[in-house]
Order: structure tokens, then C-alpha cells, then sequence
């Protein structure tokens, strides 16, 4: 043992628990060492206190009653934190308790993904002409179910549990919304040139009677089912995701009938972005000049992101399913344009034969009114002649105001941040209908811009 | 090493520490009543494990009788004699109150201690020598029993204000 070591039996010799080799050592390197010396002359004060066997006593028991006061003590735990085993203890404690936080949002995320129907149904669109039933998509209602039905078919799958409760209240909603759709009917009806059309036009709709309550429809359930095409499916993809795009996840369908907490919880990092930049954003818009405050204040209450759907229906097919595929040409005087939104607004629909500049289908004059009111989900049908390349339907909260070159611009650039969707559903009678949701991601945008090329024979 | 040897180097360790802590005439007169005491009362002890203990317990008692009778002397604060009281042979107060302080302050510290190092403490207190508290804390080594117990004295001897009087 070296000297540096022999210090360590200096606790030793005070307490007077030395073994004989080690007083020997020790003893034999005090003598050589003046400082080992002095230190052992030093520890003779603690050495005499520690023999008097009262004190002894009175230490001893010290010792434990502080041992076991301590281990009451909460400052114990403190201790026990401190030591090395007990922080390994606490950080794996930690490490796991957020590894099963982890995977419960992943495990989550995926059970909400693989309830949605955007790949599902782009899949089926593509693959097969009559797109067999997917089995990821029990949540996922048809195509022609009202919304309601849809979101109370997506609770009752979330939430097991509360089915006879929402099952209940989605019923009521449908009804409700039913005799709203009737009162809208009555308020704002169609055009005559497409009241005068509507006996002898197909119907697209793949629902069921018993789904569709409102008078209008039922008026066209009676026309024979046939098969509706969307004009150029293959150039736009299911999902569509131009710039702008919050997140791969978000569905157009989904957004379109308004599945706002879903949309909001995926929006949240966008929301916040663009919270930033949003007094700049208004500095600018007041330099501008524009008087789009008390708009702004409007769609500012407005959470639901604006949204069309629209399809293309053939006429002539009556009673055969049309296996034609989406980039078959679509034949003069027997198209229609179906185009329904989710919220009310007005809508105006252009035509561009390449020749030309863009001009107003609809409405039939350009004078006032230059725009149509258009109630939310409630269908639309507006005859196309096939000489057009393409269609244009631009939709929006506020009317239209008369069309300028401004809109011409405003037409080629506003379909950024428009999510676009395709979908297929087997009607009752085996029809086959292909739509296209549109749906702009920023709720904050009052005007939809969609553009629709028509492939030529 | 036999007694005289023992002696000799004891000698010249004895009066290198008490020059340390005192004036080095006082310091001498120190060395000399050690060994004086050692060679009159303690003839027969021979070994270097008794003897260099013993060596140290005379020179503690003489250099604290040497502080009384500085005091008495009034050494210190150069007070007459007549004033102050006959000495007792037993513990004057003064040094039960010293030693009641010392055990107070020694108290304090252990109970600042961590658990180690009290239940070390313990084990000592209880007369274990350090190869049986290696076996009672479950060491294979027993540098770990003289590692913990050097830091465990240093650490107490810090919280006893860095000196254990």
C-alpha cells in the first residue's frame, strides 16, 4: 500500500477499528512521513471524543435515528435521484412512458388514414371499371349519401361506444337537413332552359330514393340511371396536391363534406404560419384598396374551406353501364354538367374553345345577373356542347361582379391550393359515377376556380 | 524497529508538529515532557502499534495542558493570576463545554452525511474493522471500503468547519 493509500486508514485509527497490519503500516509510514504524522496527531482529537463510550453511544444512535428519519423524508427521493441507478431508473421510465405516447399517435394516425378512402378509391377508379367494394372503407360512405349520413357512418365507426347516441342524432340531422334542402328548392329554383331540360335529362345520382328526400332529386329519380364520366380523370391525380397542400393526408372529399375538426387538427401548423403573415397580409390589402373588409370579416367566421363537386353525365345510355373509360370522348349535345357545392354561393361557368377568349355559359347573358345562386348540396345541371377544350366553373361567396381581364388572370392562377379528388360509386341499378371534389385548403379563400379540359373525339 | 529506534524518530516527528502549532522553544519543552512521560511511566511498552497511539494521546493531553497553563499565566490575555480559580482535578468546565460543543457540532455533521457515509460511520462506531464492513456492504475490494471512508472523513471533517477540535 502507498503512502497516498495509507491516508485512507486514517478513519480508521480514529475510530479505532484497525486490524494489526494496518496500525503496523500505518504507524511505520506515520514515522517516516512528517505529514501522515501530523494528520494522525490531528485525528487524535476525534479519536478521543470517539473513545469515550457515551459519546459513542450518543453518535451511534444519531446515526440511525437520522438513517431512518431520511428514509421517511421526501428529500430521500431527491437522494435516490441523485444516485446513478435512480436517474437510469427515472430516464428509462421516461424513454418508455414516451415511446407508448409516441406509438399510441402513430397507431392512431394510422387507424385514421386507413379510414379514409383517398387511396382506396383512387385505386379503384383506375383499376377496374366497376370498382368492387373496398374493405378499408366501412367508415367511408357512398358517393351519394348526404353528408350527414357520411359523418354519422365515420362516428359511429370512431366511436363504437356512443353508436345508438349518434346514430340517433346524425338520423335527426338528415332530416333536417332534408326539409332545409326542400325550403332552398322552393327559394331559388333552377333556370327554365334546365327545368324545361330536367324530365328528359339522366340522373347521375347513384343513390337510392329513400336517401334522397328532397323533391328535386326525386323528380329526377324517375329518369333512368346512366352513366356519368368525369371528362379527364387521368390527368388529374386523386389526390391532387398543387402547392399549398397542407398535408398528403387531407382528403377532398373528406374536406368537401365537412369534416372541419379533421380538417382543423391538419391545418393547425398552417394556421399558425399564416397567423404570422397575417397583418401584413391586411396592410396589404388596405393599400390595395380593396373593400373586402367587412368580406374578410365574413370568411374570417368561416371555418368549412370552400368546395365543389362536379362530374360530366352521358346521355343515351339508358339501361346499359357504360364501360368506357375516362378518356373516351365525350359525344355532342348529350353532356351535362353536374356541379354541386357545399356551402352557398354563386357560380358562373365558362367556356374556351381555343379560339376565342373564355366566354359565359352560364349564365346564359353576361348582363345581370352575371352569376347563379347556388345552394349547398344542392345539384346543379348545366348542359354542355362538346366544341368547348375547356370548361371553366368558377364559384364563389359573393357574386360576380362584371367580367373583366383582371378575372381572366384571376381564372389562370386560382387553382393553387385546391385540393381535387376523384371518386367512383356503383349506383343502385349498376350505374357507374365517376365525381371530382375540389376543395380549396384555406377556408379564408371565398372564391374556387376549376378548370375542366374536355377531351375531343 | 526496537523502542529506542521507535523513540528517536518519534522525537524528531513530535517536535516538527508541535513547531507547527507552537512557538519552537515551547515546542521543544513539548517533545521533551512526551518522551519524559513515554520513558518514566510507559518503560515497558515496546511495540511500534502501542507506542506511536500512546505517543500521540501524551502529546494531545500535554499540549493542552501547556494551552491551560499558558492561560493561567495569563499568556493570552495577561490576566492576574489571583482572579482566576483554583484548577480542579477533574474535567474543568471549560473543557466539558469543549467537548460538548464538539460533540454537537459532530452531530450536525454526520447528519449532513449521505447515506454511505453514515452507514460507514455506523459500521465503525459499532467497532467493525474495515475487512468486515467490506463484507457487510457487499465490496469485493476492500480500497472501495478505504476510498469511501476517505471521502466520507474528508467530507465530515468539511462539515465540522475543516478541523475535528
Amino acid at each position: 500500500m502507498s503512502e497516498h493509500d495509507l491516508e485512507k486508514l486514517l478513519g480508521g485509527f480514529a475510530a479505532d477499528t484497525l486490524t494489526p497490519a494496518e496500525k503496523q503500516q500505518l504507524y511505520s509510514a506515520a514515522l517516516q512521513d512528517q505529514e501522515l504524522f501530523n494528520s494522525l496527531a490531528d485525528e487524535q482529537a476525534l479519536k478521543e471524543l470517539l473513545a469515550d463510550p457515551v459519546v459513542r453511544r450518543r453518535l451511534l444512535h444519531a446515526v440511525q435515528e437520522t438513517g431512518s428519519t431520511i428514509d421517511r423524508d421526501p428529500a430521500s427521493w431527491l437522494n435516490w435521484f441523485r444516485r446513478p441507478a435512480g436517474l437510469a431508473w427515472a430516464g428509462g421510465l421516461a424513454a418508455a412512458v414516451f415511446a407508448v405516447v409516441l406509438g399510441t399517435n402513430v397507431y392512431r394516425e394510422s387507424l385514421r388514414q386507413a379510414g379514409r378512402s383517398v387511396a382506396i378509391e383512387e385505386e379503384s377508379a383506375r383499376t377496374a371499371p366497376t370498382p368492387a367494394p373496398s374493405e378499408p372503407q366501412p367508415a367511408s360512405p357512398p358517393i351519394g349519401e348526404p353528408r350527414l349520413k357520411a359523418q354519422a357512418n365515420r362516428k359511429l365507426a370512431d366511436a363504437p361506444g356512443k353508436e345508438a347516441h349518434t346514430a340517433k342524432k346524425a338520423k335527426q340531422e338528415t332530416e333536417m337537413t332534408a326539409k332545409s334542402n326542400e325550403g332552398h328548392a322552393t327559394t331559388y329554383p333552377e333556370p327554365d332552359v334546365l327545368r324545361e331540360r330536367s324530365p328528359s335529362t339522366p340522373r347521375i345520382f347513384a343513390q337510392s330514393k329513400e336517401d334522397v328526400p328532397d323533391s328535386a332529386d326525386q323528380e329526377r329519380a324517375s329518369v333512368p340511371l346512366t352513366s356519368a364520366l368525369v371528362p379527364a380523370p387521368a390527368n388529374i391525380p386523386a389526390t391532387a396536391a398543387p402547392t399549398g397542400q397542407v398535408g398528403s393526408a387531407l382528403s377532398a372529399r373528406s374536406l368537401f363534406y365537412g369534416d372541419t375538426e379533421e380538417f382543423t387538427s391538419e391545418l393547425m401548423i398552417a394556421e399558425q404560419e399564416r397567423s404570422r403573415s397575417a397583418k401584413q397580409f391586411e396592410r396589404l390589402e388596405q393599400k390595395k384598396g380593396l373593400s373586402r373588409a367587412s368580406q374578410t370579416g365574413n370568411l374570417a367566421g368561416s371555418t368549412k374551406p370552400l368546395g365543389i363537386r362536379y362530374s360530366l353525365v352521358i346521355h343515351g345510355m339508358e339501361g346499359t353501364h357504360d364501360e368506357r373509360d375516362a378518356r373516351a370522348p365525350i359525344q355532342a349535345d348529350s353532356t351535362d354538367l353536374m356541379i354541386e357545392a357545399n356551402q352557398d354561393g354563386f357560380f358562373q361557368v365558362w367556356g374556351d374553345d381555343g379560339a376565342l377568349q373564355p366566354h359565359l355559359l352560364f349564365p346564359l347573358t353576361e348582363q345581370d345577373p352575371v352569376s347563379s345562386r347556388l345552394i349547398a348540396y344542392q345539384l346543379r345541371r348545366i348542359p354542355i356542347l362538346a366544341v368547348y377544350h375547356t370548361i371553366t366553373i368558377r364559384f364563389s361567396r359573393m357574386p360576380f361582379g362584371t367580367f373583366s381581364s383582371k378575372d381572366l388572370v384571376e381564372m389562370n392562377r386560382s387553382q393553387l391550393g385546391q385540393l381535387q379528388e376523384s371518386s367512383t360509386a356503383t349506383g343502385a341499378s349498376g350505374s357507374q359515377e365517376l365525381a371530382i371534389y375540389v376543395v380549396n385548403q384555406d377556408p379564408s379563400v371565398g372564391m374556387l376556380v376549376v378548370r375542366i379540359p374536355i377531351h375531343q373525339p | 524497529m526496537d523502542r529506542e529506534q521507535i523513540l528517536t524518530t518519534l522525537r524528531e516527528r513530535i517536535l516538527a508538529f508541535a513547531t507547527s502549532r507552537v512557538s519552537r522553544d515551547r515546542a521543544e519543552d513539548l517533545t521533551q515532557d512526551v518522551l519524559t512521560v513515554l520513558h518514566d511511566k510507559y518503560p515497558t511498552v515496546r511495540e511500534l502499534t502501542e507506542l506511536v497511539p500512546l505517543a500521540f494521546q501524551v502529546l494531545r493531553y500535554k499540549m493542552l495542558d501547556a494551552h491551560r497553563k499558558a492561560l493561567r499565566r495569563g499568556e493570552y490575555n495577561q490576566e492576574s493570576i489571583e482572579e482566576l480559580p483554583l484548577a480542579d482535578t477533574g474535567n474543568d468546565p471549560v473543557t466539558q463545554l469543549d467537548q460538548k460543543q464538539r460533540v454537537d457540532r459532530l452531530l450536525a455533521a454526520i447528519a449532513q452525511l449521505g447515506e454511505r457515509c453514515r452507514e460507514l460511520f455506523r459500521w465503525k462506531l459499532e467497532g467493525k474493522s474495515f475487512p468486515e464492513i467490506q463484507k457487510l456492504m457487499n465490496q469485493t475490494s476492500i480500497n472501495t471500503i478505504y476510498t469511501w471512508d476517505l471521502r466520507c472523513r474528508k467530507q465530515l471533517l468539511a462539515f465540522m468547519g475543516g478541523s475535528w477540535k
